[in-house]
C-alpha cells in the first residue's frame, strides 16, 4: 500500500509517495538520502535516529513517514543556522571531545538541543536523566555531558533556535 | 588556542568532528550502489539440532526476492568452510586446532542464531519478506549453555569428535613448585567465581556492501577495524592476488576487538556479489548483531593465594574454565593470550595457571576490549580483597606490602611476563590520595546513618600491549607544500586522523594543517596491521616517526643534488631544506615537484616492530553505595590512575580512559549475554541487555603519571584498554566490600539490584534504611 506524504525537512518541502510501513528514518535515510540520521537498533532504544519534530526531539525509528503529514522535521543535517557553521550544540561536543566513533552523535546532538531548550540551565544529574534514550559506547558521556553544559552557556546567550 | 607540541591536548582539534557533528560521516550503511540486492539472513531458531531440508521455493517466488543460497549452493561453488586456523599447544605436548565453520550451516546447527540462507532482494523490506518465507526442517538436539554443564559427565556433544566438550587444554608456568609453595603457606585463600559473558555492541552494527568496481575488481567496503587483514583473508579463500581485491573501510561507527577477522556474513556478501555479479549489501540489525556478533569473556575463575605471616603473596594458581562456543578458531585464545596479566603487580615468587576451552550451544567468544586482560588482573585482585578480608589487613596495604618496587625495573615475573619499567607504588599512592581512602570509614559511617552500604574497591591492572607484529606507516610530499600521511593503523573512533597528523606534523616542523591523513584503502598501502591491542601509537606511530626520518633523508639527498652541494652540507628544518650556514635552501613542496614534475614522489616509509610488549599499568579505585532495600548500586566514585608512557594527547587519552572503564563498570553492573538451557539467547535486544547509560555512570577522574618506556622511539606504551583492564576489578571489589558487613565474602558480576538484593536476603542482612 502506498501513501502521499507531504512534510518539510531541514525547511525544505516535501512531497512523496512511499510505502506505508515506511519509516521517518528511511525516509529520511533511503530516500532523501540524509544518512547523517543513523539507526543503531531496532527497539527504539539507543536514539541514534533521533531527528526534531515541530522542535521536539523524536526518534525516527518509532514514527511512520505517513505520520508526518504537515510536519517540520530538523535532522542533523540542517540544525546549523547556516552551510558551513555548527549548532552551539555541535560546536560543543567538538571542544569538549564530546565524540568518538561519532555513530551516535547526531542523535545525541538533537536530543540535547531538546534538553537545552526543556532545561536551560541543566545540572549534570539533570543531563544524564535527559539523556536516557541516547545510548554511547565510546565516550563513557563524561565529556558529552560537559558539551551539554558548554552549549547550554551558549544557547543561553545567542539568539540560536533549534529546528 | 592549538599548540604545536606535545602534548597537544587542544580540545575542539579533531578533523574527523566536523563532518561527524554535522551527519557527513560516510559510514558503510551510508554508502548507496546503484541496484544494490539487500541480503536478510536465516537463522537458526535452535541452538542443537540437524538441518533436514531447506526449502526456498516460497521464498524464490515472493516478490522482489532475487536469489535464496543456501550452503549447498556455497558447497556446489567450492566453499565448504570459512578459513579459521588455530594452533593452541596443550598441556600434554598435543597442539589444539580449529573446529571447521561453515559460511551457511549445511547440516548441523550449533548455536542459535546462525545462518542457514541468505536471501537476497531489490529492497530490503523484500528480502525480509522472503526470509519468512523460507522453510527450514531442522531435527532439534539437546543443547548445553554453561561451560560447567558442558564439562559434565554425559552432557550433550557439542562436537562428536571432541570427548567431553574439550577445545584445549593450556598450561603455563611451574605448576609442582606452586602446589609446594601453597601447601607450605600460612593462609590460602581460595576462590570460585566468574567473569561474565558480554558483547561489544558498537554502535554502529556491522555492515557491508561488495560489488565489482569501475576498474573491473572486486570490492568490499566494511564496517572492520582490519582493513588488510579482511583482504588478507579473501585473497586466501578466493585465490586472488592482493592487487587484484580492494578492501575499504569508511567511518567505523566502534568496533572495541569485536569487528576483527573475517567473520562470516562479510564474507557471504563478498561472494554473493562475486556469485550473482550485482552489488549486494548487508548491514545487521541489532537484534542481528546480539545473536550474529562474537561474544567475550565467559571465565569462570578458580584462583589461590597464597600469603605467609607478613601478608606477603607465596604463590598464586589460577584456573580457567572459558566457553568457548560452538566454534574454535584463532581468535578463541584471547583469555589464554593474555593470562599472564594474573601476576599483576607482585612480587609473588610462583604463579601457574591451567586454562579449559569448552565447547557449549553459544556464540563463540573472542576479542572484547581487553581480550583476556581484564579477565587476568580481575583474577589477582579479587582474590587479593577477599585474602585482605580473609586476615583482615587493610586492601591497599596488603598490596602495598607485595608490590614490585620499581628500583626492581626490569623484572620477570615467574609467569610468562617481563615488566619493563613502571612506579607501582606512585600509582597506588596517587590513587589512595585523589579517593580520600584514608577517610573511607567516616564516610561509610555517614552512609550507614542514612541506611546505605558503601564499598571501596582497589585493582591494580598491568596489561601486555603492542606485542603483535608489525605496522607501517608511509608520508609522502607533495608539491603543494602538503604532506600526505598513510596510515597502516586505522582509528574505528580513537581519532588518529587528528593524533597521526599531529605527531607528524611536529616531527616535520609543518603546521598541522598541512599533514593530511589517510586511512582504511588497501590501495593505499601495501599493508596495515589495523587497530587492535592498544597499539596503534606503538607500532604505526613508531612507524611514522620512521617514515619521516626516511623522508628527511632522501629529501636531504636530493636537495643536496638541487643545491649541489654534498649531502652532509644539508640540514632540515620546518619544511626547509637549507646548506649548511647559508641562505641557499628549498622547501618541501618544491623538492617534491622537482623530484618528478606533476607527481609526488619524493617520500618515505617506515615500519615498526616492538622487540617486547610494553606495560601499561595503575591503579583505579571505586566507590560504591547500595540502596539494601532495592539492591541498587550507585557507583559514586571513580579515580583511574594510568601509566600508559607518554601521553602525546592528553584529551583523547583521557576520552579514552572514560570510555573503556564505563564499558568495564558496564559489565559488573548491568551488562550481562544469557541463554537459558536450552540455548535460547534471553537478551537479544537492548531491551534486555542493559548498556550503560549516561545516569548509570560517575564522573570519572583520570590521572596520567607517566613512566616513559624504551621499547620504541615514542615512549608509549598503549593506553585502548587500560581503563576496562582495571575496572572490572575495582568495581567488582567495591560493590564486594560494600556487602561485607552482611556477612557476603563475595558477588558474581553483574551486580544487577536483583542479584545484590537477593545476596541480602540470603545473608539475612536486616540494617536497611527501613530499619
Amino acid at each position: 500500500m502506498k501513501k502521499q506524504v507531504l512534510l518539510t525537512v531541514n525547511g525544505k518541502p516535501v512531497d512523496m509517495e512511499v510505502d506505508a510501513r515506511t519509516l521517518l528514518v528511511e525516509l529520511l535515510r533511503n530516500h532523501l538520502g540524509l544518512t547523517g540520521t543513523h539507526v543503531g537498533c531496532d527497539t527504539s532504544q539507543c536514539g541514534a535516529c533521533t531527528v526534531h519534530v515541530d522542535g521536539r526531539a523524536v526518534k525516527s525509528c518509532s514514527v511512520l513517514a505517513a505520520q508526518m503529514q504537515g510536519a517540520k522535521v530538523t535532522t542533523i543535517e540542517g540544525l546549523a543556522p547556516a552551510e558551513g557553521s555548527f549548532h552551539p550544540m555541535q560546536q560543543a561536543f567538538m571542544d569538549q571531545h564530546g565524540l568518538q566513533c561519532g555513530f551516535c552523535t547526531p542523535g545525541m546532538v538533537m536530543s540535547a538541543v531538546d534538553l537545552v531548550n526543556r532545561f536551560p540551565n541543566p545540572d549534570e544529574h539533570t543531563i544524564r536523566e535527559q539523556l536516557g534514550g541516547n545510548i554511547c559506547r565510546c565516550t563513557g558521556y563524561q565529556n558529552i555531558v560537559r558539551a551539554v553544559q558548554e552549549a547550554a552557556q551558549t544557547m543561553a546567550t545567542t539568539t540560536t533556535t533549534a529546528g | 588556542m592549538m599548540r604545536d607540541t606535545p602534548p597537544y591536548g587542544n580540545k575542539g582539534e579533531r578533523r574527523e568532528d566536523t563532518r561527524l557533528t554535522t551527519g557527513r560521516g560516510q559510514y558503510t550503511d551510508d554508502l548507496r550502489r546503484e541496484g544494490a540486492l539487500h541480503i536478510v539472513f536465516v537463522r537458526s531458531a535452535y541452538a542443537s539440532a540437524k538441518i533436514r531440508s531447506i526449502d526456498t521455493t516460497a521464498a524464490l517466488a515472493s516478490p522482489g526476492v532475487v536469489a535464496v543460497l543456501t550452503g549447498a549452493d556455497m558447497a556446489a561453488a567450492g566453499f565448504n568452510d570459512c578459513p579459521t586456523p588455530f594452533k593452541l599447544p596443550q598441556g600434554d605436548g598435543t597442539f589444539a586446532v580449529e573446529t571447521p565453520r561453515p559460511y551457511l550451516v549445511r547440516d548441523r546447527v550449533r548455536f542459535g542464531g546462525e545462518p542457514v540462507a541468505m536471501v537476497l532482494a531489490e529492497s530490503y523490506a523484500a528480502a525480509q519478506d522472503g526470509a519468512e518465507l523460507v522453510a527450514v526442517d531442522y531435527d532439534e538436539l539437546p543443547a548445553v549453555s554453561d561451560s560447567l554443564v558442558a564439562s559434565a559427565p554425559g552432557a550433550p556433544q557439542v562436537w562428536d569428535d571432541r570427548p567431553g566438550n574439550v577445545a584445549y587444554h593450556w598450561r603455563g608456568g611451574d605448576m609442582e613448585k606452586v602446589d609446594a609453595a601453597l601447601a607450605k603457606s600460612h593462609h590460602v585463600t581460595q576462590l570460585k567465581s566468574n567473569v561474565s559473558r558480554v558483547s561489544a555492541m558498537p554502535m554502529e552494527p556491522r555492515s557491508a556492501l561488495a560489488y565489482i568496481g569501475e576498474d573491473g575488481r572486486p570490492v568490499l567496503q566494511l564496517s572492520h577495524q582490519g582493513p588488510h587483514q579482511m583482504r588478507d583473508e579473501l585473497c586466501k579463500l578466493f585465490e586472488l592476488h592482493a592487487q587484484d581485491i580492494r578492501v575499504l573501510a569508511g567511518d567505523v561507527g566502534g568496533s572495541f576487538g569485536m569487528k576483527w577477522g573475517a567473520q562470516r556474513e562479510e564474507i557471504l556478501v563478498f561472494w554473493a556479489a562475486l556469485h550473482l555479479k550485482r552489488p549486494v549489501r548487508w548491514t545487521a540489525m541489532r537484534s542481528e548483531s546480539f545473536l550474529a556478533d562474537e561474544h567475550a569473556r565467559d571465565v569462570y575463575v578458580t584462583a589461590e593465594l597464597g600469603l605467609d605471616a607478613q601478608g606477603k603473596f607465596t604463590a598464586l594458581k589460577v584456573r580457567y574454565d572459558i566457553n568457548v562456543g560452538g566454534y574454535m578458531s584463532s581468535r578463541s585464545s584471547a583469555p589464554v593470550n593474555n593470562i599472564g596479566g594474573i601476576s599483576g603487580v607482585y612480587t609473588t615468587p610462583a604463579t601457574a595457571a591451567e586454562a579449559f576451552g569448552i565447547f557449549t550451544n553459544t556464540q563463540t567468544t573472542a576479542a572484547y576490549r581487553g581480550a583476556g586482560r581484564p579477565e587476568a588482573t580481575y583474577a589477582i585482585e579479587r582474590v587479593i580483597d577477599v585474602a585482605a578480608a580473609e586476615l583482615g589487613i587493610d586492601p591497599a596495604e596488603l598490596r602495598r606490602r607485595n608490590l614490585i618496587p620499581s628500583s626492581a625495573m626490569p623484572y620477570r615475573t615467574p609467569f610468562l611476563f617481563e615488566y619493563d619499567c613502571g612506579d607501582f607504588e606512585a600509582n597506588l599512592d596517587k590513587a589512595l590520595e585523589l579517593a580520600n581512602y584514608a577517610s573511607f570509614p567516616q564516610r561509610r559511617e555517614e552512609a550507614k546513618k542514612r541506611g546505605r552500604l558503601l564499598g571501596i574497591g582497589i585493582a591494580m591492572p598491568i596489561e601486555r600491549a603492542g606485542a603483535l607484529g608489525t605496522d607501517w606507516t608511509k608520508v609522502t610530499a607533495r608539491a603543494d607544500g602538503t604532506v600526505l600521511l598513510n596510515a597502516g593503523a586505522m582509528s574505528v573512533g580513537q581519532g588518529h586522523e587528528t593524533g597521526f597528523p599531529r605527531l607528524v606534523a611536529e616531527r616535520l616542523g609543518l603546521p598541522f594543517s598541512k599533514v593530511v591523513y589517510a586511512q582504511g584503502d588497501t590501495d593505499l598501502m601495501k599493508n596495515g596491521r589495523g587497530n587492535g591491542g592498544s597499539s596503534a601509537l606503538i607500532q604505526g606511530g613508531s612507524a611514522a616517526v620512521h617514515a619521516v626520518d626516511d623522508m628527511i633523508e632522501k629529501g636531504r639527498q636530493l636537495a643536496a643534488s638541487k643545491l649541489e652541494t654534498a649531502v652532509a652540507d644539508i640540514e632540515y628544518s620546518a619544511g626547509v631544506f637549507r646548506v649548511r650556514g647559508t641562505d641557499r635552501s628549498i622547501e618541501l613542496g618544491e623538492l617534491a615537484q622537482a623530484a618528478e614534475p606533476g607527481a609526488a614522489v619524493l617520500g618515505g616509509f617506515g615500519e615498526f616492530t616492538p622487540k617486547a610488549p610494553t606495560f601499561p599499568n595503575g591503579c583505579h579505585i571505586c566507590e560504591v553505595e547500595i540502596d539494601p532495600d532495592t539492591g541498587t548500586v550507585t557507583p559514586t566514585y571513580y579515580v583511574s590512575i594510568e601509566d600508559v608512557g607518554r601521553v602525546m594527547n592528553p584529551v583523547i587519552v583521557e576520552g579514552q580512559i572514560h570510555g573503556a572503564v564505563v564499558q568495564g563498570i558496564g559489565q559488573i553492573l548491568l551488562e550481562h549475554i544469557r541463554y537459558d538451557e536450552s540455548g535460547q539467547l534471553v537478551t537479544g535486544s537492548f531491551m534486555d541487555y542493559a548498556m550503560p547509560r549516561a545516569a548509570d555512570m560517575p564522573s570519572i577522574v583520570s590521572v596520567n603519571l607517566e613512566t616513559l618506556t624504551a621499547l620504541n622511539p615514542l615512549g608509549v606504551k598503549g593506553v585502548g584498554e587500560a581503563g576496562t583492564v582495571g575496572a572490572l576489578g575495582a568495581a567488582i571489589n567495591a560493590v564486594c566490600h560494600a556487602l561485607q558487613p552482611a556477612g557476603i565474602r563475595h558477588l558474581d558480576m553483574p551486580a544487577t539490584p536483583m542479584r545484590v538484593w537477593q545476596a541480602l536476603q540470603d545473608a539475612g542482612y536486616t540494617g536497611s534504611a527501613k530499619a
